[in-house]
């Protein structure tokens, strides 16, 4: 029949048109970041070569040697962003959830468990440049500008709304009967909490404690603002190689390779509930 | 084991009455039923003796304490929810376990007390499963396990076989009331089932709009119902109710036809006004000419029995005759009520005149 | 059966609501315990810098000039902004850029989520690699499309010019900086579109799909009477934040074209950073700043009510 016949053609079609798109996509996703891994390994003499080479003519790892010179401060930043990412995601995961589960169990009266929810979220929407001076402020007033707790502090403010949002969400989902059996079973909350609630929920605390570690890595609006030099991050490393005098191509694609690959790895694994996460648990997969 | 008192017992959802003014008391050692359909109040008595719900006001004693106010894990009572509530990060054994671990029993007991428990209920071979490789009917037996192993002063099971299949419940009502009788618990069982109820329980308490309708024992229910919603709401096939009219010489006028009231009903108070007949399905008999004319409307075969409405003075009346009864759509039939069944029921409040009771 | 029933002592009062609270306490206040360490932290970190803030916007205050805040100046900074071509050009930068990129985003993520929606393993790889873009630091993508963008060196004008195309200077080039900048925003945002499409069409309800299959409707009416409405919700929230995110651009241009060439890329976010870090012109950055935080909140709450109303309405039909 000739419908049957269409039919087939339009699905041919329709496939076509799939691989054709995710071939496309994928090509234009990766080949940006195939650009800077060969670039961070390219001899520093091939930048500026007109057409650009895209191979290297041979590797090297001398950018990676320059900026982890013992005599620069890389290293540093290096340890600086490993230390607030770590300790901001052991922070805001702990107190985050703690919070969400007490939002989503208590019962305040004049509905303040869902203003002050609704208050976390408004965070994920306001400009953090509008809190960001006075913050600046605050740190410089309370000796704490350029160090490393001015930008956990801040770094914890701003993951909160993610880990209470997504966590909220799925002890939302928990059947309340879990809660009160463990309450008849004589637990009070905290044993609530960590021996029935934590343990049924540890992917989705896993997934915060990804995004939260994610968001830690990357930001650099408060970090730049706050931590202009001791306690400087990873991402103001790289801003750094833009100086007056040009860019330094080797070093940059070396450092922002350094930042990308763990993220890429971490991503891997918190594929699960990122868009319940990103989406402050608003959208679930 | 112990007594629940429960003392003018209210709770209030801002302008709504869940329970309202509730007077109960559950004896020791005693399978008590609290029944009725959803919403009438019966799961959130349940909650206020568990000390998951707080009362509006009222009174909660349990052996002898007033616990109203004392939280949910002081009041040493255990729970089966409809849902089971197990752990699902732990396995049978640790599930059963738990509340006696966080009350620091030692382990040696802790591993005792869940083995007997586990034995009572016959799954020994589950302890170290976890609760998705049960089946429905396992889960129940853990959850049962769950508050068995803690021995504790009251049984609270709110629906709890309501999540089986139908021939899985029949099966746990008769060793959930072998179980009970073993353990010599007190129990509250909250469920909208009646066959649950009527078959399992010392006695049943009768809830409707979170009031307390009646409480007696399960042949006192059925047969000496306090008002008609007892009456209709127990027996399956439910009650027949028909209005009638009470003429001057104490007889039930149906319609056109006259049906004789039983001789112990004293009617004087009611001669001209409307009440409620009720009789029950297997107390309408299939008669010769002399008893009250009708169509036969729907045909159940039931097997067992067959069940059949009949339009009498356009009311369906069913009737519940021998299994091997063969009636067709359509053909004409004569009833007759036993008169010495039949319930009488005031025509405003529906509150019992006359029942047929149970012979002493 | 029956026991006797034993003459209890009655407690005192029938209920106080002292006593209700007395044993609530040890499980709420419990509770609030839990809540407070945040609670503390979003105060302190966020409130009352958005209060001190509010308060720099109504003051004159430049670090520059001065180690303390001067005098009360009413709306003055406010008002100074709205006369500001400088601050006025970067708004109409920011909106341009705004709704260019969130356009773009919305199409083409939702196009690619429509073509790698599925359970196939193949997919999943593809969509795990296509997020990569908005899980690596902004930084980064600033840096990395700096070298994919430059006019003699990149990679993109050496595309083109194999197609025989002479591209133009794209981060340089007054009319093409924006341009360039919306590019990148749309490249590393589009999968997060995309990725959220996905969850939602994966989760879309079937029962509507073989109804309306049966009810005899063709693929593009099934899409466009069911698909998109059941989507709606969803459009609504990803609208919400990719329009308050790329209001709020600040990395990519930091790290790519650092505002200019000129003025030409001061994004809003950045022209704040400006004054406020750079120059500390504290009062009139915090004045400006509040202009955008009420733009955003706007637009937040907006949504919002619009998402609100809308799960109304489809709860009363249902």
């Amino acid at each position: 029949m000739l419908d049957e016949k269409t039919n087939r053609l339009v699905d041919i079609g329709r496939n076509t048109l799939r691989i054709a798109v995710i071939i496309l996509s994928l090509v234009v996703v990766s080949v940006p970041f195939a650009y800077l891994f060969l670039n961070s390994l390219k001899p520093p003499n091939e930048f500026l070569t007109v057409p650009p080479l895209i191979i290297p003519s041979h590797f090297t790892l001398e950018h990676y040697q320059n900026i982890f010179d013992p005599t620069k401060d890389t290293v540093n930043y290096l340890i600086n962003s490993l230390v607030i990412t770590v300790v901001t995601t052991i922070i805001a995961v702990m107190i985050g959830s703690l919070a969400a589960y007490s939002l989503s169990r208590l019962k305040l009266p004049f509905r303040l468990s869902s203003i002050i929810a609704f208050a976390f979220l408004l965070v994920r929407f306001y400009p953090k440049i509008t809190t960001t001076l006075p913050y600046f402020i605050l740190m410089k007033d309370l000796h704490l500008l350029d160090t490393q707790a001015a930008v956990i502090i801040a770094h914890v403010s701003l993951t909160l709304p993610f880990v209470v949002w997504l966590m909220l969400t799925f002890f939302d989902e928990l059947p309340k009967e879990l809660d009160q059996s463990a309450m008849l079973d004589g637990c009070g909350p905290w044993q609530r909490f960590v021996q029935v609630i934590l343990p049924l929920t540890t992917p989705a605390l896993l997934t915060a404690a990804i995004l939260t570690a994610l968001l830690s890595w990357n930001e650099f609006l408060i970090a730049s603002s706050v931590a202009p030099s001791n306690a400087k991050t990873l991402p103001l490393a790289v801003s750094s190689f833009i100086t007056d005098k040009g860019v330094q191509w080797g070093p940059m694609s070396a450092m922002s390779s350094v930042i990308v690959i763990p993220v890429m790895l971490f991503a891997l694994f918190a594929q699960r509930y990122l868009v319940r996460g990103l989406t402050l648990g608003a959208v679930k997969e | 084991m112990a007594t629940v008192q429960l003392r003018n017992l209210t709770k209030r959802f801002k302008d709504v009455y869940a329970v309202r003014d509730l007077n109960l008391e559950i004896h020791d050692q005693e399978f008590m039923s609290l029944l009725g359909p959803s919403g009438c109040g019966k799961t959130t008595t349940l909650n206020m003796i568990a000390g998951l719900e707080t009362p509006s006001s009222g009174q909660i004693i349990i052996d002898d304490r007033p616990v109203t106010h004392v939280p949910a894990a002081q009041r040493d009572i255990a729970m089966v929810f409809q849902t089971y509530a197990l752990y699902p990060h732990m396995t049978v054994y640790r599930n059963m376990a738990f509340a006696l671990k966080i009350r620091k029993t030692p382990n040696q007991v802790i591993d005792e007390q869940v083995r007997e428990a586990a034995q009572i209920l016959g799954i020994t071979p589950l302890l170290e499963r976890y609760p998705r490789q049960l089946s429905g009917g396992q889960r129940q037996r853990v959850a049962l396990g769950r508050a068995i192993v803690r021995n504790p002063k009251v049984f609270l099971l709110d629906e709890p076989l309501s999540n089986l299949d139908a021939v899985l419940r029949v099966q746990m009502r008769a060793e959930l009331k072998i179980i009970f009788n073993r353990l010599q618990a007190t129990v509250a069982y909250v469920t909208h089932d009646q066959a649950e109820a009527m078959t399992m329980s010392d006695r049943v308490a009768v809830f409707r709009n979170g009031v307390l309708q009646q409480v007696d024992t399960p042949l006192n229910i059925y047969h000496a119902p306090a008002n008609q919603f007892v009456a209709g709401f127990v027996g399956s096939p439910p009650m027949n109710f028909l209005d009638v009219t009470v003429s001057a010489d104490g007889g039930l006028c149906f319609g056109d036809v006259r049906i004789s009231a039983p001789p112990d009903a004293d009617l004087r108070a009611f001669i001209g006004t409307k009440i409620t007949l009720g009789v029950r399905p297997e107390d309408v008999h299939l008669t010769g000419e002399d008893g009250i004319s009708g169509v036969v409307q729907v045909v159940e075969q039931l097997g067992s029995s067959t069940l059949l409405y009949v339009k009498v003075q356009d009311n369906l009346v069913s009737v519940q005759t021998p299994g091997n009864t063969r009636l067709n759509v359509g053909q004409k039939q004569f009833v007759r009520f036993a008169p010495e069944r039949l319930y009488l029921f005031e025509g405003g409040d529906g509150k019992s005149i006359r029942t047929p009771g149970i012979e002493s | 059966m029956a026991s006797p029933a034993v003459p209890i002592p009655i407690e005192e009062a029938p209920i106080s609501r002292w006593q209700v609270v007395r044993a609530q306490l040890g499980e709420k206040g419990m509770l609030v315990l839990f809540l407070i360490p945040a609670l503390l932290v979003l105060i302190i970190v966020q409130g009352y810098p958005l209060v001190y803030s509010a308060y720099f916007s109504t003051v004159d205050w430049s670090l520059a000039k001065s180690s303390t805040p001067g005098g009360f100046v009413g709306l003055a900074n406010y008002t100074k902004a709205f006369t500001d071509t400088v601050f006025l050009d970067s708004v109409s930068t920011t909106i341009t850029f705004s709704l260019a990129a969130t356009f773009f985003e919305m199409l083409i993520g939702f196009f690619l989520a429509y073509m790698t929606v599925g359970e196939n393993l193949l997919l999943q790889i593809t969509r795990t690699i296509l997020i990569m873009p908005m899980v690596v630091a902004p930084v980064a993508v600033g840096t990395l499309w700096r070298m994919m963008l430059s006019a003699r060196a990149g990679l993109v004008n050496y595309g083109l010019s194999t197609i025989g195309i002479v591209g133009p200077d794209w981060l340089g080039n007054p009319s093409m900086a924006l341009v360039s900048l919306i590019i990148i925003d749309v490249w590393e945002w589009s999968p997060f579109v995309m990725i959220i499409y996905v969850a939602a069409l994966s989760s879309l309800p079937t029962e509507p799909f073989r109804a309306a299959a049966v009810d005899g409707a063709s693929r593009w009416q099934i899409f466009r009477h069911i698909t998109l409405p059941l989507l709606l919700p969803v459009t609504i929230l990803v609208l919400m934040f990719r329009l308050i995110d790329t209001l709020l651009t600040l990395d990519i241009v930091y790290t790519t074209t650092y505002g200019g060439p000129g003025f030409k890329t001061h994004t809003l976010t950045f022209w704040i950073y400006q004054q406020g870090l750079r120059y500390f012109n504290i009062s009139y950055a915090a004045a400006t700043s509040w202009i955008l935080l009420i733009a955003c909140m706007s637009i937040a709450i907006g949504f919002l009510v619009w998402r609100g109303r809308l799960n109304a309405q489809q709860n009363k039909g249902a």
